[in-house]
């Protein structure tokens, strides 16, 4: 009877209806095709479970909201909007205003004032740790709860000793003894290289508790995407060699991982609110001579040649005259000749007391690449920097690896961590979990099975190792929350951070922070 | 309901076949396609067909009495009313809080309003495709004022021609005199229908694939934080856009019309490779052509057009281009974007006429490397005038601007798939239309198994790109 009222039909209307019989007959063949085949396969299925309901619209599913809703608190919403458009592309900001007191007595138990803790010297050797204690007859930074209010993940530390080192400096900042500096060297992968939301925690730590400077500053760049907050860095002329790709037999590639070979006339400019410029550099036979100057202010050649004997590590320090709050000083680096020169990067500080927060950020990097580092060459570079608090942010790249080996990630990570505190073993240490990373399934951005299996794992050797954990992919929303951040406008589809992104999780961490150190002295006062 | 979605398939698969199936009654055909039609729009919001069928009932009332009455107040009486309800619901739901919330601002900054007055903002959704709709109609009522078509006696065939679901949400903006005739006669699918229709179809879809991919590949991000791009990746990023809109809205516009064939009907062009156009208004005569042609015969020459002395002529064509750039949405940067174009329409009008003056001729045959410069200075145009549209306000536009001028010349952050992709679309925009013609003509010839597994390949491919959640149109929020 079919046949019969086809062969009625017209020719065309024939023709038409069989294009329309063949597209149906293939849309119906894919569900032939077995899902694991792969995503390209699966997305050929007109349709399969979890896919909006056909016609949602008439039926009256917004299918959509779900997405636009972050879980983040208010606090943290409005983070993201919360500095005006020309302040998120300023390299360089107003230094952060004067810290906040407390009140001599305060309700909850005030510290005392420690034993006297000498103000630490650039060039001093590695000291032991100070116990500090916190009393209650000194007048410290004031926590106010609004600080972390609407936090979103707090600092995860199992041993309840982790993070001593780092909240002991910060203590002795807060309580505004002079020359006490707490430094924070955060490593970390593309999702730091813009200096994005170490920035903003940067900022607000510094707000809270005075700025110890900028921190470190590579000399030469080691990518196109590497910047630097907080700093007008200007590199020109130089040769890099990042850790990343292991390029450099010696393994000497400095603190911040990137080595900069310069001929003569090569040159970095970095304008900060800093007194003091550090150089990192690599002392060697018939190395040349590299000069150091800040505008208006003392000039000084350092020769970086060594008359003989095995290359090895120094440093050379440059201190300008005075700082001036609204005008920054102009530090510059220059290759003069007479021989090569081999250079890490700069640190630039005050004399403080404040908080200074490295941004180390290398593109690409998964946390494993740390291991090209030279393990002498790196302690003594960390031993040197004296970091109070060491972070480690990797695990972004490693999510391309969908068959990535855990047991032998987890190893390594432990390698790394153990390489980095190698120079200096009572820094704290804080691992950070990556941002959530997603892949496309049916148009939607779904978790990466992967980044839910290294999570545990990242957890268990951050223990081991006596580290403490920012979970950041729980505290960014968890699972699918990269899919709610891209439809937020906080975050692009590959990962990688908006500028209210960055606000939004500088903010998320610099409240575990203050929330960890205020837990912290409650806890120490008792 | 998006083309490029699973529910518009299977919608039209069984719209297919339930109308070629009522071809021999003509009116039940019609009677189903208008319930079609509505069910079609009622899957973006239900409640809203109500805002498509009051002006209707009301505009087939006024044309009739237009029609049937000699008294000039009469008529001019019947076709205020029509146009006040047009254009306040328009202006209700798509201009009103931005009227207010400016004229508040104003009055807040000379200090006739506090501060913190709380102003009465209504915040409604914008009814999908109000601003084709209300044009549509518009254009019949007062066709059938200045007596040059109608009345459509059925009210039906009417309200199809309104609400015929290819054109109804995004274009193109049909005159009732190009639709209604053609429900009028007996319809017809002829083999060049067929092909033609699924030949538009499949370039639709993969024009807008390719969009869709342009824009969450490289546009969106970009617009989502301008800070992160040099000067010469936003560059770049506004050639992706224009490139990205023209697929995305021509594309949509291919299905639309490639849908409307195969119900055994024709829809009037809306583009003709735009980015070839040697000047401002000549890209204009190629891009959303339909548009263009409303705002000519409705606003242009009813206010006069260059009759009425040089100095209106240029108001003239700065009022309707502002009136153009508005149309698209109550934003600032709508407002520039049909200023700046007006501004150079002027322009190559002040040009032709220092040329007639001097004796020459007013309109050029340009040639050659001439022909060339002038393309590539309108398309440069063109694309940077895209920033205030693509923009979601002044402020973001400003920001996009502003790096554009960065000196930052580094090209860091497209890959090379963005580049090819880019330089692919731009070739075939720019190809010899007789090698589409010929193509077409090819297909033609194709067996229906043929065609059908080109038709579920431009699906797959589109499935694979985007998914199975369609990315809507971008003219859906106009």
């Amino acid at each position: 009877m079919l046949l019969s009222l086809a062969s009625a039909l017209p020719a065309p209307l024939k023709h038409l209806y069989g294009v329309g019989a063949t597209l149906v007959v293939l849309g119906l063949l894919t569900y032939a095709l077995p899902d694991d085949w792969g995503k390209n396969v699966t997305a050929l299925k007109p349709w399969v479970e979890g896919d909006a309901p056909l016609y949602a619209g008439f039926r009256g599913i917004d299918t959509r909201q779900a997405d636009k809703d972050t879980g983040l608190s208010e606090e943290l919403l409005a983070e993201a909007g919360a500095h005006p458009a020309e302040a998120e592309d300023a390299d360089l900001v107003a230094p952060p205003p004067v810290v906040a007191k407390a009140p001599p007595k305060a309700p909850t138990a005030a510290p005392k004032r420690p034993a006297a803790a000498p103000a630490p010297r650039p060039d001093a050797p590695p000291t032991p740790p100070v116990a500090v204690k916190p009393t209650d007859d000194a007048p410290a930074v004031a926590l106010d709860p609004a600080e972390w209010k609407g936090i979103s993940g707090e600092l995860e530390d199992p041993s309840g000793k982790a993070l001593d080192t780092f909240f002991r400096a910060l203590h002795r900042t807060a309580r505004r003894e002079p020359g006490a500096i707490t430094r924070i060297s955060h490593w970390g992968a593309s999702v730091i290289a813009a200096d994005g939301f170490t920035s903003v925690a940067r900022r607000k730590l510094q707000a809270l508790f005075g700025s110890g400077g900028k921190g470190w500053v590579n000399v030469a760049p080691g990518s196109k995407w590497y910047r630097q907050r907080d700093v007008v860095y200007k590199p020109r002329g130089w040769k890099d060699r990042m850790v990343t790709f292991d390029s450099l037999k010696s393994g000497r590639y400095g603190f911040g991982g990137v080595a900069a070979i310069g001929a003569p006339g090569a040159v970095s400019s970095y304008q900060a609110h800093a007194t003091r410029l550090e150089l990192y550099y690599l002392a060697q036979p018939k190395g040349g001579e590299v000069e150091l100057a800040v505008e208006d202010g003392p000039t000084q050649v350092v020769s970086t040649a060594l008359p003989d004997g095995a290359a090895q590590d120094a440093w050379a320090t440059l201190v300008a005259p005075a700082l001036d709050p609204q005008k920054p000083n102009t530090f510059t680096v220059k290759a003069l000749g007479k021989g090569p020169v081999h250079l890490y990067g700069v640190t630039l500080e005050t004399d403080g007391p404040g908080v200074v927060y490295d941004c180390l950020g290398l593109i690409g990097t998964r946390a494993d690449r740390l291991l090209h580092f030279d393990e002498t060459h790196i302690a003594a570079q960390v031993a040197h920097r004296k970091p109070d608090l060491i972070v480690l942010d990797f695990g972004g790249n490693e999510t391309g690896d969908e068959n990535m080996n855990l047991r032998l990630y987890e190893e390594s990570y432990k390698d790394v961590i153990r390489r980095m505190r190698k120079g200096r073993p009572e820094a704290s240490c804080l691992v950070l979990t990556p941002v959530d990373h997603a892949e496309n399934d049916r148009g939607k951005l779904v978790t990466k099975p992967i980044l839910r299996r290294m999570l545990p794992v990242m957890r268990r050797l951050a223990k081991d190792e006596g580290c403490a954990v920012f979970d950041v992919w729980k505290a960014m929303g968890g699972e699918g929350s990269l899919r709610k951040w891209v439809t937020n406008d906080f975050a692009y589809a590959d990962s990688h951070l908006t500028a209210g992104g960055d606000r939004v999780l500088g903010a998320m961490l610099y409240k575990a922070i203050v929330k960890g150190y205020s837990d912290w002295r409650s806890k120490a006062s008792r | 309901m998006a083309f490029n979605s699973l529910d518009y398939a299977l919608f039209f698969i069984f719209v297919l076949v339930a109308s070629w199936s009522l071809v021999r009654w003509a009116s039940y055909r019609l009677f189903f396609l208008l319930a079609a039609s509505v069910f079609s729009y009622m899957c973006s919001r239900k409640l809203y067909i109500l805002l498509v069928l009051i002006p209707t009932v009301v505009d087939y009332l006024t044309a009739l009495g237009i029609a049937a009455s000699d008294d000039p107040r009469r008529r001019k009486l019947l076709l205020g009313i029509s146009i006040a309800l047009n254009l306040g619901l328009l202006g209700l739901f798509k201009y009103y809080d931005f009227f207010i919330t400016n004229v508040a601002t104003g009055l807040q900054s000379i200090g006739l309003v506090p501060a913190n007055a709380s102003l009465p903002v209504l915040n409604l959704a914008l009814p999908v495709g109000i601003s084709f709709y209300t044009f549509q109609t518009m254009a019949y009522v007062i066709d059938v004022y200045r007596g040059t078509w109608g009345p459509i006696k059925s009210f039906l065939n009417f309200s199809l021609v309104i609400t015929f679901f290819p054109h109804f949400v995004a274009g193109p903006i049909v005159l009732a005199k190009e639709l209604s005739p053609q429900f009028e006669r007996p319809a017809e699918l002829t083999w060049d229908r067929v092909s033609d229709g699924l030949f538009l179809i499949i370039k639709g879809l993969l024009k807008k694939t390719l969009a869709d991919w342009l824009g969450s590949n490289f546009v969106d991000n970009v617009y989502k934080d301008p800070s992160q791009f040099t000067a010469t990746e936003i560059l770049l990023s506004t050639y992706a856009y224009s490139m990205q809109i023209y697929g995305d809205f021509s594309g949509y516009t291919d299905m639309a019309l490639g849908s409307a064939k195969l119900l055994g009907y024709e829809l009037p062009e809306n583009f003709r490779r735009p980015y070839l156009a040697q000047s401002v208004a000549h890209f204009w005569r190629r891009w959303h052509m339909t548009l263009s042609r409303w705002v000519r015969e409705y606003v242009y020459f009813p206010l006069g057009g260059t009759r009425k002395g040089q100095l209106r002529a240029y108001g003239n064509i700065m009022l309707t281009l502002v009136i153009m750039g508005l149309w698209h949405g109550a934003n600032w940067t709508f407002f520039w974007y049909g200023v700046i174009h007006g501004a150079m329409v002027c322009v190559n009008r002040w040009s032709n006429q220092r040329r007639k003056a001097a004796g020459l001729e007013e309109e050029v045959e340009h040639t050659g490397l001439a022909l060339l410069w002038r393309v590539f200075l309108t398309f440069q145009f063109v694309s940077l005038a895209r920033i205030l549209f693509r923009a979601e306000n002044l402020a973001h536009a400003e920001r996009v601007a502003s790096r554009l001028v960065s000196g930052d010349f580094a090209l860091v952050k497209i890959s090379w798939t963005i580049y090819a992709v880019m330089a692919g679309a731009y070739l075939i925009h720019w190809l010899p239309p007789r090698l589409v013609d010929s193509t077409r003509v090819t297909f033609r010839h194709v067996p229906a198994f043929g065609k059908g597994v080109a038709l579920a390949a431009a699906c797959g491919i589109a499935a694979m790109v985007k998914g199975s959640n369609p990315v809507p149109f971008i003219y859906f929020a106009f």
